[in-house]
């Protein structure tokens, strides 16, 4: 069974993923850095869709905090109720919990294939590049007349972890980009245990991940700051700099707005997504008329 | 490595080892243990009569004299020794992973001269003729004089040559990353062979040859037999192991004796490539397959990656093992 996996990972995740670094290698002057950045932003948009899913879903969810906030006061005796309910307005909102976490989950198989590919791909010791002629295509023939490949880039030898090599900017960025990406995309909750949530992670990912760029070879932190800087980009176009700035007034209706039943603010017409919530852009506002159709139409769909 | 009643082999300990040839005792190692680590050591020992030498992946090339067994010299690189070092003439030569070649005085360990190449030297030189061949990841294959070190040719292949030249004949044969395997003049470095004969992987190791016929495994896993004058197969089709060879094949009167990456090792006949018995030492062969000097006998030396250095006798083609040693253990194998 395990040989199984390790086929498949090799024939579908690994293989491709060598093969294209050294691709990328080749037509872009033998050059292992330029090859592991162009090969960030393809991979951002092949996941672009997911990449966007994710922000919605995150901004929706943020959105209804206060419809949430108020079921739970609701039914703070009932917790069946108070599930039945939450699911419920999810489904109202075309909001899922579980959404957010999509394009992570797509992401690590690309973590992990490219911390091994960077590994076989430029070898230290001469076994391992043994292992590199099992994984390069025959049909491509320039790409095993490229091996070995030229691990420098900048001042950094990409092979080798940052550790190795006494350089603290990389590490020092990736932890940056992280929090950067971490504070853009975090919304303030409404619920203290998921604010208290959100403030771990907002410290916790960048940590962890200057802590394993010490430790694995620059060329993955290379591939990590890229990356987020990507997804900055991406998410100052659709809710601009977020919590980044601390002048901009962001995230969803203040904590203070009065709780009321959630039929009645449905009925209102106000979930929660109105002015109050504007992250300073007009981007979203398109989107708030949208979910205000919807609301309309499953409030005439409720049975009475 | 061979010689009179004695095995030297580098441990993936890091350690060189003299063994009884006969039983597989340990004669002594070096280094002590108030001696500085080695590493690793890729390559095999080579030989004066009163020293043994050996590259470590340290960046230093020691010399241990044979008597009694204390490091003669060292002289320190300035990156990994993977490739073997070679004697000549009272020099020895040896590559290093920064592309530098060096040529010492065998007895003091002093530097005569240096030769720069483009990237890292895996390959181990050899010398013909007062000439040094040898291969370089820069994809080049270079001719040098033994004296002082003069280039005299190189050859470009369209890929990296990690692989040792085999020299005989007045040629120069080797194979390279691009898939080829090349026959050349070794007096021009000019290809012999109308083309170069084409596998489906990188050539990692050496070929070996009875004087007629080439025998060269590719990390394809295929161990080809090529007429030495032409570069046409030889067998109808090559000798499929189905692991990388990574390990020269060693060539005994019963045929050709291969290894590949798995630790699977065949007993091949030298004239159609067919298969005699096999074998397993259930863990990977890295190292160059060793026969005895005087190919009069049947035995060969390896050493497997499960720490062990083995002998075993393949007379009329059945498989008698010696003896076996644990490296790691230091003790004769459980």
């Amino acid at each position: 069974m395990l040989d199984f996996v390790g086929l498949i990972w090799n024939q579908l995740i690994l293989g491709p993923m060598v093969n294209s670094l050294v691709f990328l290698y080749v037509i872009l002057f033998h050059n292992f850095g330029l090859s592991i950045l162009v090969f960030t932003v393809i991979i951002r948009l092949v996941t672009m869709p997911l990449t966007l899913k994710q922000i919605r879903m995150t901004r929706g969810m943020s959105q209804i905090q206060p419809l949430v906030k108020a079921l739970q006061q609701k039914y703070a005796n009932d917790k069946a109720s108070l599930s039945r309910e939450t699911m419920a307005l999810y489904k109202t909102h075309g909001v899922n919990p579980l959404g957010c976490l999509g394009p992570m989950f797509i992401q690590m198989p690309i973590w992990i294939g490219l911390y091994q590919g960077i590994i076989q791909t430029l070898p230290a010791q001469p076994e391992k590049l043994i292992g590199l002629s099992q994984k390069l295509y025959s049909w491509l023939p320039f790409v095993n007349e490229a091996v070995p490949l030229n691990s420098k880039f900048l001042w950094l030898d990409l092979a080798l972890g940052p550790g190795e090599q006494n350089d603290f900017l990389l590490p020092a960025l990736v932890g940056l980009s992280m929090w950067a990406v971490q504070k853009m995309s975090t919304v303030p909750s409404a619920d203290a245990r998921q604010a208290q949530t959100n403030q771990m992670m907002l410290w916790m990912m960048p940590l962890m991940l200057t802590f394993f760029s010490f430790q694995l070879p620059s060329g993955l932190a290379l591939y990590w700051v890229a990356s987020n800087l990507i997804q900055m980009g991406i998410q100052y176009f659709i809710t601009g700099w977020g919590n980044l700035l601390p002048s901009r007034k962001t995230g969803p209706a203040p904590q203070t707005a009065p709780a009321q039943p959630v039929k009645e603010i449905v009925q209102d017409g106000n979930n929660g997504s109105d002015g109050k919530n504007s992250r300073g852009s007009n981007r979203d506002r398109p989107g708030t008329a949208r979910r205000r159709t919807r609301s309309g139409r499953n409030r005439r769909n409720q049975p009475r | 490595m061979a010689a009179d009643d004695v095995v030297y082999i580098g441990s993936q300990e890091a350690r060189l080892l003299a063994l009884d040839k006969e039983n597989g005792t340990l004669m002594w190692s070096f280094p002590g243990d108030e001696d500085e680590s080695l590493e690793g050591i890729y390559g095999s020992p080579a030989m004066s009569d009163e020293l043994v030498f050996v590259g470590g992946y340290n960046g230093t090339l020691y010399a241990v004299d044979r008597v009694n067994h204390v490091k003669a010299w060292e002289f320190p690189t300035e990156d990994h020794i993977v490739g073997s070092p070679v004697v000549a003439k009272d020099t020895v030569i040896v590559g290093t992973s920064a592309g530098t070649l060096y040529a010492l005085d065998a007895n003091q360990g002093i530097k005569k001269w240096q030769f720069q190449t483009g990237k890292k030297i895996w390959s181990a030189p050899v010398v013909y003729e007062d000439i040094v061949y040898f291969g370089s990841l820069d994809r080049n294959v270079y001719a040098v004089t033994l004296d002082e070190g003069r280039e005299i040719w190189r050859f470009t292949t369209n890929g990296a040559v990690a692989s040792t030249p085999l020299v005989m004949d007045g040629r120069v044969y080797i194979g390279s990353f691009d898939r080829k395997f090349y026959a050349l003049n070794a007096s021009t470095g000019v290809e012999v062979w109308t083309a170069p004969f084409e596998a489906k992987n990188w050539f990692w190791t050496k070929a070996v040859s009875d004087g007629e016929t080439i025998y060269v495994g590719s990390l394809d896993g295929n161990l080809y037999a090529l007429d030495a004058d032409t570069g046409q197969p030889v067998w109808q089709t090559p000798f499929e192991t189905g692991d990388p060879i990574v390990s020269a094949p060693a060539l005994v009167p019963e045929g050709v004796i291969v290894a590949n990456d798995k630790g699977d090792l065949f007993l091949v006949h030298a004239q159609d490539g067919q298969e005699i018995r096999s074998f397993s030492a259930k863990d990977r062969i890295r190292a160059p397959l060793t026969g005895s000097p005087s190919d009069s006998d049947s035995i060969i030396y390896f050493s497997v990656m499960d720490h062990s250095v083995r002998a075993a006798d393949l007379e009329r083609g059945f498989w008698t093992e010696l003896w076996c040693y644990n490296t790691k253990d230091e003790a004769r194998c459980g």
